[in-house]
């Protein structure tokens, strides 16, 4: 009833204001009309967005060129257009009541093409009126030309500050970190928005592991689908996001039609996947004691050293390198994609299709082919490409103008994909496993099936891959935009969508199949169903007015709902039936069911002020309930001040020639990262127990995760406040453009899975608000347009960002005590120190004392107390981007290179392999280097047992992308296609890697973790791909 | 300039009536019902106030037992298993570090698996004291349940005090964050532990007063046992005969089960040992390592813990042994097979020992030879019987060489046998490296056994401001 009372109330004072302001439709009011074209060729410019300055009134140019504007108040008016690739332009004209003005534009061509239009909680503002650097990626430029199969893809190396920690299978997923990672024990993903609403994002999409790879929703979203991408790097540009945008906001916007005849496009790519790095060899070294010459056994180089072992022989193999062995096979990749757009300026429209298919490098090798084929087993193509993924994509989005003042968008995107994972990465029955885990010999018995084992340690792929574990997903993501402008000064926005996946995975092992291991070869199938629903109301109004000539105001009011719910049942039947494949063939069945609900409702106030349209100040306010926050704890605020300032406009600004534009930017913000959902609770659990032979239900305090369940009334969000300052210059007749910026970023009341004592009986941890973190740093861009002319062009891009990241502090308990320092195996968190720093006993020394050229457990020696090692993930990254135009600009070769550095790497699969495997070249051979043999022997045999020579310098430079297009002349197009446009694309991702690391590559990595782990993970493997484009 | 001044307040306006309209949309009734969540996968502390919830925390603490002792659960075991590990019983054949250094006797404070065990021990006692407090607010309707329920929860928290005292080191704190309010404890000596054991037994046995039915006696048993049991880790004369005197009430057939089914947990033994190979049994006599208190589990064929096996362990490398004394029930055999938390068997080897203590040389062996000469049943498929009597050494020393050789056999596996080993270091004066394994470690892992003698209270205990570090590490 209050809210009946309250909003009753709200729209009677609303009716009345609108009264009020009815008078203002018989004010006086003109249309300006006019053309776009571009200088020197005087071609029509379509999609230039035209704004009446001080107004809410704007609209965008034809495939003619051709605009109107109606409603514009009488008087002087200003009158800006803005398009990529062009210099801006503003011209003033006087509109009269009732009458029609015509402002026409010729726009001069820029060298440095750059978005001038950008997406704000707000709306879509001047990116010359931001405080905050706003990264801007051409993502259907790119999807044309470069070798992209997934939104990582079109992250990875192309902003500063944005790293991308790739997917290295086929589907998975791939991590993103935007100026470091804040949050000790939250996720530190950035949120995603996708056409004005909240997309689901879950990193770790997935519910059956298959040893560390993952899958994530991210990676369902077609990239042939988005026009652009907007990085929102921190919480300076994201306050108005609010709760759970402090890791930064990433904004897609898909494609759109723009009027004019229906334009057909359609493209065929086709490629391969392959693996060329190089793996490990695995050693056996035989030698006998020297009192039993006859007796022949495994020793190590240490045993020599000491003279316990006497050498006889040293066997290697390298499964990975052997054709018979190998599990790598040739990939292959196909996308077929169809779209048209156009319409008439009342409606537009684009609708696409897409079907891509991709095979990963994993296969049967040839020995496992022929003894299942012997078995007369029936090979099934799952198992001989354990790594694939199938998916279907449709698009449908219009653009209405329903009237001059009221526009409607609608988006509508469905997916349906399929795609599966092999049993590999951490994974006692995975592939890794076994495969670097062998000895140094092809000959190792046979396995517990009684089949050679071929140098696999204990399975081998023909039964490992036959637990195949598949994810389907159907999604839809629809969302709805609607704008009026009932008043030149006043626009209103309403943005409702939802995001909803359902995702069915199975994991089936058939009965008589897999690998021999535990129970698995009575079979079991598990089939997991879930559905995730995201769903997002944004709601604005932005007022504009002059309060001087010189001085416009926009004040906008917000309101934002999303409501994210997750829900899973599960199914589990193990000891199948034989020839089942559903859990009800189990003789046992289980259940499971998992729940999220995350609800967070959010107000906003912007108050933007632009002096003289170059001094830009905006202040603004956030404020966010949520569902996770304590009983204690009801609501946050999130304020946010911005000032930017083309300075060199002004009149006391020195006239340099070689400087075209200098603006000057800051911003403060706060935004924050909501908890869990249940962390805030007291809550039981239920558990089954056998009790007298009958099973039954039981509860237990807490969760089933051991964190937390045991309540927390103060629990509230992770708080990041950051400043962004920095500047912008065009230089050398727009040919330069170079960027720099300076953040700092503090979180506080960070989220801290505080450990509690064992002795309390509860959970093993909960979250607190303790901590406080710091990531610091420098970003640079520089975009260069270095040769112009038609027979050649050369455009670079270079990008640079370095990151400081430290723990401040941890906290104190409730008695002022000081936390303590968070102490695993080899990471710690540790006040002064980075978050997820490497830390261990040294290696402090080695000297082969007595010269026989390998060392003893005496002749290395290691510290007493773990040390800090350095970063865990890069602080320093750069990437250049070399273009070069030929032949009139027919053919394009761009060349990306990217560098990550200043940090540790943990060659974790060499550390298992030298201290369990007992199969790596340190320990086997004697000649090799005595830095190796120092990181074995202290490991192996030094007491300390330290791991620490296996935290290697990580740094790389990759050539991460080649790409050569071959635009047809038109003639050609129409010749060969009968098509206006043509070109043909050869793309290569990953050529090359330059690195001292010792694993099989610094990006090995199961993609989705803060801290990376290169523990018998997959390596990027090569992509070939070709591509013709045509436009009809 | 009038433009602008009728344009600001037009915008003032509207500007006031959104706010005003936003605000009613997000104010009171209506934001508590955009916001409202509740998740139907956890059970509210409100759920749990009636006898059926009260009911529910006794079942939650059973399962609490369950993973306290024969739980494999998803490779962090509790101290049975990494008890039995730093003692002879059990040989890792795996690669986790946790285990090997267990094995090795140099075990790391953050070693997880340890510190998951300790976790075990106190879940166990808070879960049990929130199930008493439930079910004396909300009692079972059943007559003999009213005692028996309560009783069991007590003996049971005991249980998890007597497994703290037997295989933790001294200084071992004892808190509560049942309410979410974290109450520290400070550390206490095994022997207060102990203490706290016999403790909670006695309150046990006062719960179940003179009740007859089979409900309550069967917990009378178990806690008559673990009070002898805590009174034997005590030690001294009169707290032995105080043991013996309890154990005397128990019959020799009389088992308190933890039971295992493929629905709720598999018996751990198995899938630790048979079905993953991370375990392997036992051999004194195998590689290079000694164990002077010589228990060859495998090489002796001892019928009463019958072993089979060949090939490599989980690791690819130690010569892997797997124990059958739990490989009857369920399907594969062995994953469904209860085992015994006490036991009449348990009864008489403390009766046994108390009699050679007190000097009683034909009492002691004439109840190790009536076990021998059985039936004795150890598991739901293994029942013992003829074995050729023993004949008692000349030695004092031998004959409690022997008596603790006897009792490993009979309790493999069962969490007893590090607690045994700690009392022949503190009650029989042997050398902790005439007990404990020494000399060279597995030859497939290299190096040497360490000086552990007990599991350590874990690092993440520090954060217990009343905690440091254990106040010594003797056995």
């Amino acid at each position: 009833m209050q809210f009946i009372r309250m909003t009753r109330r709200g729209v009677a004072v609303l009716a009345t204001a609108l009264s009020v302001t009815a008078g203002g439709t018989a004010a006086a009011q003109g249309t300006i009309t006019g053309r776009v074209l571009a200088q020197g060729s005087s071609e029509p410019i379509p999609e230039a967005r035209v704004i009446v300055l001080g107004t809410s009134l704007f609209t965008t140019s034809s495939a003619e060129g051709r605009y109107t504007i109606r409603n514009v108040p009488a008087g002087t008016a200003e009158v800006r257009v803005l398009r990529v690739g062009f210099a801006e332009q503003k011209k003033s004209a006087a509109v009269a009541n009732g009458q029609t003005t015509t402002l026409d534009y010729t726009l001069t061509p820029v060298a440095i093409k750059l978005q001038e239009v950008v997406t704000t909680a707000t709306g879509s503002e001047r990116t010359v009126t931001q405080g905050s650097k706003i990264e801007q990626i051409n993502a259907a430029e790119l999807t044309a030309t470069k070798p992209i199969t997934s939104i990582g893809d079109l992250l990875t190396a192309r902003a500063p500050g944005v790293q991308v920690m790739p997917n290295n299978m086929t589907g998975a997923s791939a991590r993103v970190r935007i100026r470091g990672a804040s949050s000790l024990s939250l996720s530190n993903d950035p949120i995603y928005i996708i056409d004005g609403m909240r997309m689901t994002s879950d990193n770790g999409s997935q519910s059956i592991g298959i040893g560390g790879t993952t899958f994530s929703r991210v990676g369902d979203i077609n990239p042939q689908d988005i026009e652009n991408i907007e990085i929102v790097k921190g919480p300076s540009a994201a306050t108005l996001y609010g709760t759970d945008a402090a890791n930064g906001v990433i904004v897609i916007t898909t494609k759109r039609g723009r009027a004019g005849k229906a334009r057909w496009n359609t493209f065929v790519e086709n490629g391969i996947v392959t693996d060329h790095n190089t793996y490990p060899t695995a050693y056996t070294l035989w030698g006998h004691a020297p009192a039993t010459p006859s007796v022949s056994a495994q020793c190590f180089v240490s045993q020599l050293a000491a003279g316990t072992c006497v050498k006889d022989s040293l066997q290697s193999f390298n499964l990975w390198a052997d054709p018979e062995t190998t599990p790598l096979g040739t990939g292959q990749r196909q996308q077929y994609g169809l779209s048209t757009s156009g319409g008439a300026d009342a409606l537009t429209y684009f609708v696409s299709g897409d079907y891509e298919k991709e095979l990963g490098v994993y296969t049967i090798p040839q020995f496992d082919r022929t003894r299942l084929e012997n078995s007369l087993v029936d090979i099934r193509q799952e198992w001989l490409r354990p790594n694939a993924l199938e998916k279907q994509n449709f698009r449908v989005n219009l653009t209405s103008a329903i009237s001059p003042t009221f526009d409607l968008q609608t988006s509508g995107g469905f997916i349906h994909l399929n795609q599966r994972l092999p049993q590999t990465d951490n994974n006692t029955t995975g592939l890794a496993s076994s495969a670097y885990g062998g000895p140094g010999t092809r000959d190792n018995g046979l396995g517990s099936l009684g089949f050679p084992k071929n140098g696999y340690r204990a399975f081998t792929p023909g039964d490992i891959f036959q637990e195949t574990y598949n994810q389907q997903i159907n999604r839809f993501i629809g969302s709805m935009n609607a704008n009026w402008r009932p008043f030149a000064w006043m626009a209103n926005r309403a943005n409702m969508g939802i995001d909803y996946s359902n995702r069915t995975e199975t994991d089936l092992c058939r009965r008589g199949n897999c690998s021999d291991f535990s129970t698995n070869r009575l079979g079991f199938s598990t089939d997991n169903r879930a559905n995730i629903r995201n769903f997002s109301v944004d709601l604005a109004s932005a007022s504009s007015f002059q309060p001087m000539v010189t001085l416009n105001s926009k004040t906008t009011l917000g309101a934002q709902y999303i409501n994210y719910d997750f829900d899973r049942n599960g199914a589990n039947g193990t000891n199948l039936t034989p020839g089942t494949v559903s859990p009800v063939g189990g003789a046992v069945q289980n259940v499971t069911a998992a729940t999220t609900f995350t609800k967070t409702l959010g107000l906003f106030v912007e108050e933007a002020l632009a002096w003289r349209d170059r001094l830009f100040l905006t202040g603004a306010m956030r404020t966010d309930q949520n569902t996770a926050f304590g009983t204690n704890f009801q609501s946050v605020f999130y304020p946010k001040l911005s000032a930017s300032y083309v300075i060199s406009e002004e009149d006391y600004f020195p006239k340099i020639s070689s400087l075209n534009q200098l603006r000057l930017r800051a911003t403060y913000g706060a935004a924050g990262t909501q908890p869990g959902p249940n962390d805030a609770l007291r809550f039981f659990r239920p558990v089954n127990v056998n009790v007298d032979k009958t099973d039954v239900g039981g509860a237990v305090l807490g969760s089933s995760d051991n964190i937390g369940g045991i309540g927390n009334a103060d629990l509230r969000p992770e708080r990041a406040t950051e400043f962004e300052g920095g500047f912008d210059a065009k230089m050398f007749n727009s040919r330069i453009n170079l960027e720099l910026t300076y953040y700092s970023k503090s979180t506080k009341d960070a989220l801290i899975q505080r450990i509690l004592p064992p002795s309390a009986g509860v959970a093993s941890a909960r979250f607190e608000n303790l901590g406080r973190v710091k990531n610091a740093g420098l970003e640079a861009l520089i975009n260069a347009q270095l040769a112009e002319s038609n027979r050649f062009g050369w455009d670079m891009t270079f990008a640079a960002s370095t990151n400081a990241n430290k723990l401040v502090d941890l906290g104190t308990d409730p008695t002022g005590k000081p936390i303590p320092n968070i102490v695993g195996t080899l990471i710690q968190q540790r006040a002064g120190y980075p978050l997820n720093g490497w830390w261990s006993r040294p290696i402090t020394g080695y000297n082969d004392a007595n010269g026989d050229g390998i060392l003893s457990v005496s002749e290395v020696t290691v510290g007493d107390t773990a040390v800090y090692l350095g970063y865990s993930n890069p602080r320093h990254e750069a990437s250049l981007t070399n273009g070069f135009d030929l032949f009139n600009r027919q053919l394009r070769i761009t060349a990306l290179f990217d560098y990550k550095g200043g940090y540790l790497g943990d060659n974790d699969t060499q550390r298992i392999r030298c201290q369990n495997r007992l199969n790596c070249f340190e320990e086997s051979d004697p000649t090799a280097p005595l830095e190796l043999q120092a990181r074995s022997v202290a490991l192996r045999d030094n007491p300390a047992r330290t791991q620490a020579g296996f935290i290697e310098d990580g740094k790389f430079i990759r050539w991460r992308e080649l790409s050569v297009t071959y635009a047809a002349p038109s003639n050609l197009a129409t010749r060969l296609f009968r098509s206006e446009s043509a070109s043909l694309t050869f793309a290569a991702r990953n050529l090359h890697v330059w690195t001292n690391y010792t694993g099989v590559d610094p990006e090995s990595s199961y993609g989705s973790l803060d801290v990376p782990n290169d523990f018998q993970t997959a390596p990027p493997p090569t992509y070939f791909t070709l591509r013709l484009n045509l436009g009809f | 300039m009038n433009r602008y001044r009728t344009r600001g307040r037009l915008a003032a306006a509207a500007l006031f009536a959104s706010a005003l309209a936003l605000a009613a949309a997000c104010s009171g009734s209506v934001t508590d019902a955009l916001l409202t969540a509740t998740d139907p996968d956890i059970i509210n502390p409100s759920d749990v106030n009636s006898i059926d919830g009260a009911e529910g925390l006794r079942l939650g603490t059973l399962r609490r037992l369950v993973t306290l002792t024969g739980e494999p659960v998803n490779n962090t075991e509790g101290v049975w298993f990494m008890g039995g590990l730093l003692t002879d019983e059990w040989k890792s054949g795996d690669t986790f570090v946790q285990r090997d250094e267990t094995d090795k006797r140099t075990i790391a404070l953050d070693n997880s698996i340890v510190t998951a065990g300790y976790r075990y021990i106190h879940r166990t006692r808070i879960n049990a004291n929130l199930a008493i407090d439930a079910m004396r607010k909300y009692p079972p309707v059943s007559v003999p349940a009213k005692t028996a329920y309560i009783a069991q929860m007590q003996w049971i928290r005991g249980y998890a005090a007597l497994l703290s005292a037997e295989n933790f080191c001294n200084g071992q704190p004892f808190s509560d964050g049942s309410t979410g309010v974290i109450v520290e404890g400070p550390p206490v000596s095994y022997d207060e532990a102990f203490r706290k054991a016999i403790v909670d037994a006695d309150s046990a046995i006062a719960t179940v007063g003179a009740a007859t039915d089979t409900l309550n006696v069967r917990q009378l048993r178990a806690a008559r046992l673990v009070k002898a049991r805590a009174l034997m880790g005590r030690g001294g004369a009169a707290n032995y005969a105080a043991a013996a005197a309890l154990a005397a009430t128990v019959p020799t057939n009389y088992a308190y089960n933890t039971y295992y089914s493929q629905l709720s947990v598999r018996n751990g033994i198995w899938v630790l040992n048979n079905s993953s190979k991370r375990y392997v049994v036992g051999d004194s006599v195998e590689g290079a390592a000694r164990i002077f208190n010589a228990i060859p589990f495998k090489s002796a064929n001892d019928p009463r813990v019958p072993t089979s096996g060949t090939g490599k362990a989980f690791d690819s490398a130690t010569p892997f042994t797997q124990q059958l004394i739990y490989a009857s029930a369920g399907t594969p055999a062995g994953s469904e097979d209860p085992i015994a938390v006490v036991n009449g068997i348990d009864a008489r080897l403390i009766e046994a020992e108390v009699a050679l203590f007190q000097g009683d040389v034909p009492t002691w062996l004439g109840i190790l030879n009536a076990l021998r000469t059985g039936p004795t049943q150890i598991s739901n498929g293994l029942t013992v019987s003829g074995m050729t009597p023993l004949v008692a050494p000349v030695l004092p020393a031998d004959q409690v060489s022997l008596q603790f050789r006897e009792k490993a056999f009979w309790t493999f596996g069962r969490g007893e046998r590090l607690g045994d080993m700690r009392r022949l270091v503190r009650q029989y004066n042997r050398a902790e490296n005439t007990v404990f394994p020494t000399g060279n470690f597995n030859p497939n892992k290299g190096g040497t056994f360490g000086t552990d003698v007990n599991l350590p209270v874990p690092q993440a205990e520090q954060n217990n401001s009343q905690f440091t570090s254990c106040t010594d590490r003797k056995a």
